[in-house]
């Protein structure tokens, strides 16, 4: 019987070890990991309001502003913007950052503005252009629920504690009939971008939707309709989640 | 007893096994709770240090943010720290690339955490790392096109006591738990968490040099720059259109005390509503605007230099409320005003005291420079109607007299509203100048008027001149430009009552539409402007002439349809006289009228030639185009007139033609019936006896209507088939053009038949595609027989010859299964076992030993006209029925066997005795069956050969090639050998009345059933009432006609 009750001390003894040594260890340890995730999204997505803020009349010495519709490379438009040594790998998946100028008149904001291109003035800078910052890419299997596909909720927390999230972060999802019609819904789109605390922020059409010229891959082809093929096969650039971060320019 | 002993020894040794496997368990597991303990205090320690890091990296950041301006100013930050308590930025533009800077951790003692450095200064001993913590910040600087900022990265390096054995494992998961700006160093590479950041070479980017492997690395959360509207460190907002969204709900301390404060510099305007609502005034509303402390408002526009050097202000406000400008000396508090706004009464008053607004809002004026004290002022007021008033015998009057140039109005200088300046009979020169509208209630007496635009409700020209009252000049001048008068009040008169424009022309402006001239007709008056002359002044009748000198077009316009030019007849009897072409054109769309019309029946139009002969003459009745309105069609009729009787004819002469142009959706040209007299054609020859004049239609057809009258005809049948005919004596072919040669279509080879140049056959040609479809044809070379009745029903499309040339060994033909097979540029329908049962194929020495099938082979369809059905016949003429026996020369039995198929000796080669063979049927048949249907249908098989039935002969023979037919009979069960049987097999088209749904087709016929009664005309079989005669007979029953034509 000894030995039993000796055996049974040391089974005790290891599966203690199991359990965590700190009742903070998740926020330790695993949350940082998650926010190393978003992080690098939430800075990629700084540095480009930044270099859309350098680009607007009050940096740019001009009337209007000079960017224009189309991707902002890490390596070269936001180099002046980022960390210094910030890394950023899109062929492996790494975040992607555009900017839409969209027609401010369709309300839901299904159709650029013509006329853009760098020889002349950017219809970015049109009276009737509302402008938006979009930082997206896939989220990483290890942080999505494997059964759900959605995103684990150390890493609903973690968007919640480095970004303001609800607002302008989360993920993007499609919406199903019911949300379509709802009145947060403003832009009659497709998908909407959901957190932690709040579940609907409607996508602008054309960026669930559009391509942007000169663009390799616009967030339809990563994100939105455009990421499956006529079978509904996933393509490889697809992701089945994505975090997202949309920033209108005011 | 000894039981027990050994029993005890068992239980002993039970537990000293126990007890060895304790121990050994013991021995195994403790050193793995001992390994587990120890991770977990790694765990612990790791954890600890990436919350040491995170916080050291956090004070770097904002110490970079609270000297951001310094450290890019490249300015030097002081602090207390005590050690390193001065770092000076210069340093960055001192290294080779000018862009990083290597700090003592120690210079960051303010932002620190308390504790972590001691009172020296030193970091405090660590568990896990080593107390020389590196710091950097890297500098990097845009140089972009449009944006130039620098922005500020900060690094904190930590490095392990245990070196470069720190476990990469640990140094990984302690930066991982820093968050995404942790990583480790890895041979002078800093490799960022998940590959989230990196620097190749911390050493040359960085200036960090002698950094171990394992080191653990953290960045600044986020990079500090300027600029940056994101960034936490800095209050920054940009303008927006909606200013709530930069509304500010607390107060702004600018600084704990006025010498640490800042400025509020830049401001466009400062609008201060005092409110004490949420925030307390500090000293009450009235001083919301507080300049403590002695704090001047100051004026731009400095007047003078205060004794103690300050700047002494244009503007300023005592203690005691009053408000003065324009200090002039002292020391700054002593002040000799320039204005004043008195604080007693509230006067404003200029401080040499010549000009002074006071307190009742009146203002005096000093005269003549006076300074006041004489009391020498002139004092005005302005009335609530905005009049200024100068007072004079204690009361303020309207009247205000202007000495010298007095100025209303505003505006440029140059152009002041009103200016007037001594008036004199003498001056020239304007000497009042109105900027804008003036209004004159009364009379406006002017001497010398001139303007460039005037209204006026009267203007009048000539009246008494106002300063000489001469009464003689009334002249009204118009220089140069247009006089433009309204309505109908243009009138010019002399002193007689005459109406006379003077001199010169009368010019009427070129838009005719805005003007019209009416010349008033007076006995002894006429008018006579540039060629225009109406009128009788001496009783001679003047034409109305319309010369033009430039040979211009000249258009006269007669606007309504009641205008009409009037001609009087003259000695030469001439009413116009055109030299030129004269055209009659219709100007407007829908105008009709544009025509030459001749009234009353005298009226004549006529061309004539030098020779007087007339080309076109119109005497009587009448040529005429019809052009009412509504009317769809334009006529021109020729009529004859009711006086003279002669013909109205179009009479053509010469080459003349008539042609008709036109894309008419009716016919071109029209016949009345009522206007042809029944017993003359409608078109005929003027000469009979000419043999030209012919009736050509180009491509055409000749629709004739029906001679017959309604009662000849069926209803039903009217639309469809009521035509006329052709009568003539011959229907001819076209004649056989130059060039065609003895090979043309109707040639026949044959030489000199009706001329070489000539077609052979003389008839009439059809068109064969029509000819297809006609309804019948009488023969009269045969009586005048209908065409459809001498045509056979059956028409023979084959006669083929069938043999027994297949083995017998092909089996049942029933299901063998058939196919066009095609081979050699032929096409053959054959079945799938026939070639291999080919009986020179089965037998080359000698066919004629093969027992046969009753297949004979395949007999193709015709091929026949849509709707005519398929037939076959099949007629045997050569057959064996029947041998009693072959006597040899040794045979002289008869035996009878059971098995007719049994192999038998060659009776005529063996001389074994043998039976007599005797064929008891003799029942011979044919047979075609049919080979696949509808569109698919290929023909027809034939079967002959000898049957019995199997009542009679049982059912044994299964196994023997022989085929049992499905009516119970065999085929061939005694052996026919080749080529024993023939048969003719003739195919046939035949025409199936029922099968056609036609009027044409007489569906009913039946020569067994429904045959025609012999004499009946219309499909009344078998009444003999309805019997006609021979030659009604011709006619086909169908069309019912009842006249023989």
């Amino acid at each position: 019987m000894y030995i039993w009750v000796v055996l049974a001390t040391f089974i005790v003894a290891l599966y203690s070890f199991n359990l965590s040594h700190r009742a903070d260890m998740k926020e330790m340890l695993t949350l940082p990991q998650a926010e190393a995730v978003i992080g690098k999204m939430i800075t990629q997505q700084r540095g480009a309001k930044k270099y859309v803020e350098g680009h607007s009349p009050q940096y740019n010495g001009q009337d209007v502003v000079s960017y224009f519709p189309g991707e902002l490379t890490p390596e070269v438009d936001l180099k002046n913007y980022l960390p210094y040594g910030f890394i950023n790998n899109r062929e492996q998946g790494d975040y992607r950052t555009l900017i839409y100028c969209l027609d401010k008149n369709d309300a839901t904001r299904a159709t650029q503005l013509p006329g853009c291109g760098n020889n002349m003035v950017s219809c970015c800078s049109d009276p009737n252009s509302a402008n938006y910052i979009v930082t997206f890419g896939c989220i990483p299997r290890k942080w999505r629920n494997v059964r759900t596909g959605k995103p684990r909720p150390e890493f609903y927390k973690a968007l919640h504690r480095i970004a303001v999230d609800g607002t302008e972060t989360g993920y993007a999802e499609y919406l199903d009939e019911e949300e379509f019609s709802d009145s947060r819904n403003v832009h009659n789109s497709k998908m909407a971008i959901r957190a932690r605390n709040i579940n609907l922020i409607s996508i602008p059409q054309f960026i669930v939707e559009g391509k942007l010229a000169g663009v390799e891959y616009s967030f339809s082809d990563i994100c939105g309709d455009n990421r499956k093929d006529e079978d509904g096969q996933m393509l490889s650039y697809g992701c089945d989640k994505c975090l997202v971060y949309i920033s209108p320019v005011y | 007893m000894l039981k027990r002993k050994f029993s005890k020894l068992g239980e002993l040794g039970s537990m000293m096994v126990e007890a060895m496997a304790m121990l050994g368990l013991i021995s195994m597991v403790t050193p793995i709770v001992y390994k587990k303990a120890a991770e977990r205090n790694m765990e612990l320690q790791d954890v600890n240090a990436a919350s040491q890091l995170r916080n050291i990296i956090k004070a770097v950041d904002e110490y970079i943010t609270d000297n951001y301006g310094k450290i890019t100013g490249a300015e030097t930050v002081k602090n207390a720290c005590p050690k390193e308590d001065e770092v000076k930025y210069t340093d960055f533009t001192a290294n080779s690339s000018g862009d990083y800077i290597d700090i003592d951790i120690a210079h960051f003692c303010e932002y620190l955490p308390y504790g972590f450095l001691d009172e020296n200064g030193d970091v405090n001993d660590n568990k896990i790392f080593n107390a020389n913590f590196r710091v950097a910040i890297k500098k990097v600087e845009s140089g972009g096109l449009n944006d130039s900022r620098k922005t500020l990265t900060g690094f904190v390096v930590a490095s392990p006591h245990q070196g470069a054995d720190f476990p990469r494992l640990r140094a990984s998961r302690i930066s991982s738990m820093i968050g995404g700006n942790g990583g480790y160093v890895e041979n002078g590479e800093a490799l960022g968490v998940q590959g989230m950041w990196g620097i190749s070479n911390i050493e040359a980017e960085l200036g960090l040099d002698n950094i171990e492997n394992g080191a653990v690395i953290a960045s600044s959360v986020t990079p500090i720059s300027s600029g940056g509207s994101n960034d936490d460190a800095v209050l920054y907002r940009k303008w927006q259109a909606n200013r709530e969204l930069n509304t500010m709900e607390t107060t702004l301390l600018m600084g704990a005390s006025a010498s640490a404060g800042r400025n509020i510099v830049n401001i466009n305007q400062a609008v201060i509503e005092a409110s004490a609502t949420d925030e307390t005034i500090d000293g009450g509303i009235e001083k919301a605007l507080w300049l403590k402390n002695r704090a001047g408002a100051f004026v731009d526009g400095v007047l003078g230099v205060g004794a103690n050097g300050q700047d002494l202000p244009a503007f300023r406000v005592e203690q005691d409320g009053s408000v003065k400008s324009g200090v002039t000396g002292g020391d700054g508090t002593t002040m000799t005003a320039r204005f004043e706004v008195t604080a007693i009464d509230g006067a404003v008053k200029a401080a040499d005291g010549k000009f002074k607004v006071n307190a009742d809002g009146s203002f005096d004026a000093a005269i003549n420079g006076d300074d006041g004290a004489g009391g020498n002022f002139a004092n005005f007021s302005v009335d609530a109607g905005g009049n200024l008033l100068s007072k004079a015998s204690g009361v303020f009057e309207k009247d205000l007299g202007v000495k010298g140039v007095a100025v209303v109005g505003s505006g440029d200088a140059a152009l002041a509203g009103l200016t007037a300046s001594g008036v004199s009979a003498a001056e020239p020169g304007f000497q009042l100048t109105v900027n804008d509208n003036a209004f004159i209630r009364g009379l406006l007496r002017v001497k010398h008027f001139k303007a460039d635009n005037v209204d006026a409700g009267v203007l009048r020209a000539g009246v008494n001149d106002v300063m000489s009252n001469n009464n003689d000049d009334y002249t009204l001048i118009v220089d140069t430009q247009e006089l433009s008068v309204g309505g109908d009040r243009f009138t010019v008169q002399n002193d007689t009552g005459d109406t006379k424009i003077k001199g010169g022309d009368l010019l009427v402006s070129d838009d005719a539409d805005s003007f019209d001239l009416f010349l008033v007709s007076q006995a002894d008056q006429y008018t006579y402007a540039s060629g225009l002359r109406a009128g009788v002044p001496d009783g001679t009748i003047y034409p109305l002439e319309v010369a033009n000198d430039d040979a211009g077009a000249i258009t006269m316009n007669l606007k309504n349809t009641s205008s009409y030019i009037v001609g009087y007849d003259s000695s030469d009897g001439t009413l116009f006289d055109f030299n030129n072409d004269f055209s009659l054109v219709q100007k407007e769309s829908g105008d009709n009228n544009s025509r030459l019309y001749l009234e009353d029946s005298q009226g004549r139009f006529s061309t004539k030639d030098s020779a007087d002969e007339a080309f076109i003459e119109v005497t009587t009745k009448k040529i005429a185009a019809d052009v009412t309105s509504g009317e769809a069609n334009n006529n021109i009729e020729l009529e004859q007139n009711a006086v003279n009787t002669g013909s109205a004819d179009l009479t053509l002469r010469k080459s003349s033609s008539i042609k008709v142009f036109g894309e008419n959706t009716g016919p071109l040209l029209y016949i009345d019936p009522e206007g042809v007299d029944a017993e003359n054609p409608a078109i005929d020859r003027l000469n009979t006896e000419d043999s030209r004049g012919g009736v050509y239609i180009r491509r055409g057809v000749v629709d004739l209507e029906s001679n017959h009258e309604d009662k000849y005809i069926t209803p039903a049948f009217k639309d469809e088939k009521d035509k006329g005919y052709v009568r003539a004596d011959m229907l001819i072919s076209q004649e056989v053009g130059e060039g065609l040669d003895a090979n043309s279509t109707f040639y026949n080879g044959a030489a000199n038949v009706g001329g070489t140049d000539f077609l052979q056959y003389d008839i009439f040609m059809v068109n064969p595609a029509y000819t297809s479809v006609m309804h019948d044809i009488k023969l009269t070379s045969r009586g005048g027989a209908r065409l459809s009745d001498i045509l056979p029903d059956f028409i023979n499309k084959g006669i083929y010859l069938a043999d027994n040339t297949y083995a017998e060994t092909m089996g049942d033909w029933g299901s063998m299964s058939y196919s066009i097979s095609t081979s050699g540029g032929t096409a053959e329908v054959k079945g799938n076992r026939q070639d291999a049962n080919d009986c020179s194929t089965r037998y080359p020495a000698n066919p004629y030993e093969c027992p046969t099938s009753p297949w004979l082979g395949v007999v193709p369809t015709p091929q026949c006209p849509p709707g005519y059905d398929k037939a076959v016949q099949v007629f045997p003429y050569g057959f064996n029925i029947a041998q009693a026996g072959v006597p040899g020369p040794n045979r002289t039995d008869f035996y009878i066997h059971t098995n007719p198929k049994e192999q038998y000796p060659d009776p005529l080669t063996d001389n074994d005795p043998y039976p007599l063979y005797f064929q008891k049927s003799t029942w011979l048949k044919t047979r075609a069956q049919q080979i696949g249907s509808q569109a698919s249908f290929m023909g027809w098989y034939v079967l002959m050969g000898f049957v019995y039935p199997t009542s009679e002969w049982g059912n044994d023979y299964g196994a023997a090639n022989i085929v049992q037919d499905t009516n119970n009979y065999y085929w061939n069960l005694f052996p026919v050998y080749y080529r024993e049987l023939e048969a003719y097999s003739t195919v046939y088209c035949y025409f199936n009345r029922t099968r056609f749904d036609s009027d044409f087709v007489d569906t009913n016929y039946d020569q067994l059933k429904a045959f025609r009664y012999p004499t009946d005309k219309v499909r009344n079989y078998g009444n003999s009432a309805n019997k006609a005669t021979n030659v009604d007979r011709l006619d086909d029953p169908n069309l019912e006609y009842k006249n023989p034509w």
